[in-house]
């Protein structure tokens, strides 16, 4: 009887599973100890860059035009807000509010990838702050790894940490201190 | 960190490399020819596989089906495997509309789609607990067996669950088609819908595993089973429903398109 409890109980956990894989590549803009923004760039996996190609390049050319980057922008700001950007930031005990943002760009690297970049405007300490990134929804997942940080980071010491809860899972940027 | 948490973000992992993995093969195919084809089929028959093991793609339901019914390994097998071929058609199914027919911007289409499928499925799901409940009660109460052999209620399993389309799925279909590949997509979705239905059935196969050990009680109750199961499933359709709807009406707490 115990045996079947446990197997139940494990698989009727019912939330999404991921479909979408987004590498992050954050970098920490720093004025006098503090963060100032957190400059973003989403690179998707090729599949979805594969329908985000299809679904926004009309015109072929495997750029995004400025007429194409506006309708991207007016479909996904949205959604980032409604997200928190899908990024919450700790700083001591406290989560800090994104204020907006900016400077949001959408191109296709050389491998085919569609990558967003953008800025996050928001003001923490650096020492001790920690930059989750996850989906609520666990349909995206987050991909974070030392690589994608350290050559944008020189000045930063860090560790990357897992999130989880038991219902969605993503990376943590866990910052000790400036260098 | 729980074990749990770990095992999910090992498979996480693996999804992103064979994620990456498949769509490298699927571009060096025109180059490379049958042999790539050949990995690009191996590796989605695994990617299916590991896929499903995430929650999801109707392992609750057959369980909940094969406590309420019991059943052989056969049985589940042919259950899970009927599940992920409806879950392949379905996909492939509305990957072809919303490309070929429909116009406008395909992620959101095909999200918009999914979300009425799960509504339909959630309410399938909750009439198929509704029968299964009936016909456990009418059978305590005329104190007969329940009849097993009774397949219709399979097919409605199968059909409620396997109705919401995959977007794993339709994610290599549409990138072998940019890729010139339509068919190599429509390979790749059947093999994959291959691998997923041989984790649905591992699901069906350890819940009468589990059910043959659970001991003499309710083994002599059975009856008991039954109608847990039906209420479970009725109880899984109402949730389902409950979150599919809150996605439609809102779209904010749907899946995300950007």
């Amino acid at each position: 009887m115990k045996s079947l409890i446990i197997f139940l109980l494990t698989n009727i956990v019912l939330h999404a599973h991921p479909h979408m894989f987004i590498d992050i590549y954050p970098k920490i803009n720093i004025q006098d100890a503090r963060a100032t923004s957190v400059s973003l760039e989403w690179k998707f996996d090729q599949m979805t860059s594969s329908v985000l190609i299809m679904d926004y390049d009309k015109n072929k050319d495997r750029i995004f035009s400025k007429k194409e980057t506006a309708l991207i922008k007016k479909n996904t700001i949205r959604l980032f807000k409604e997200h928190n950007y899908y990024l919450k930031i700790r700083e001591n005990d406290k989560y800090i509010e994104i204020e907006r943002l900016d400077n949001f760009v959408a191109s296709i690297d050389k491998s085919g990838r569609v990558v967003y970049s953008f800025d996050l405007i928001c003001d923490f300490e650096i020492k001790d702050s920690m930059l989750m990134f996850y989906d609520k929804g666990s349909y995206i997942a987050f991909m974070l790894k030392k690589i994608f940080i350290e050559p944008l980071n020189k000045n930063l010491d860090f560790n990357i940490r897992k999130v989880d809860n038991g219902l969605y899972f993503g990376y943590a940027m866990l910052n000790k201190d400036i260098i | 960190m729980n074990f749990y948490n770990e095992f999910m973000h090992q498979i996480i992992n693996w999804q992103y490399n064979l994620n990456d993995s498949v769509a490298s093969y699927i571009n060096s195919v025109n180059e490379n020819g049958l042999s790539a084809v050949m990995v690009v089929l191996a590796i989605s028959f695994i990617y299916g596989l590991v896929h499903a093991a995430g929650p999801g793609h109707g392992k609750a339901l057959v369980s909940f089906y094969f406590l309420s019914r019991g059943g052989s390994y056969k049985k589940a097998i042919k259950l899970g495997y009927l599940i992920s071929i409806v879950h392949a058609l379905s996909a492939l199914g509305i990957t072809f509309i919303v490309y070929f027919i429909l116009k406008g911007l395909f992620s959101k289409t095909f999200q918009e789609l999914s979300n009425i499928s799960m509504i339909i499925s959630a309410v399938m799901i909750v009439s198929v607990g509704i029968y299964l409940l009936v016909k456990a009660i009418k059978a305590k109460k005329d104190k007969e067996q329940t009849d097993f052999s009774d397949e219709k209620s399979e097919y409605a399993v199968a059909f409620s669950v396997g109705v919401v389309p995959c977007p794993g799925v339709m994610s290599i279909v549409l990138f072998c088609i940019s890729t010139g590949n339509l068919y190599l997509g429509i390979l790749s979705a059947i093999v994959m819908s291959l691998g997923m239905g041989f984790t649905i059935s591992l699901a069906g196969i350890l819940t009468s595993y589990a059910s043959s050990k659970s001991g003499s009680f309710l083994k002599t109750k059975g009856y008991l089973l039954e109608m847990l199961g039906a209420v479970f499933i009725i109880l899984l359709g109402i949730f389902l429903f409950s979150i599919n709807a809150q996605g439609l009406f809102t779209p904010q707490d749907a899946a995300p398109a950007f």
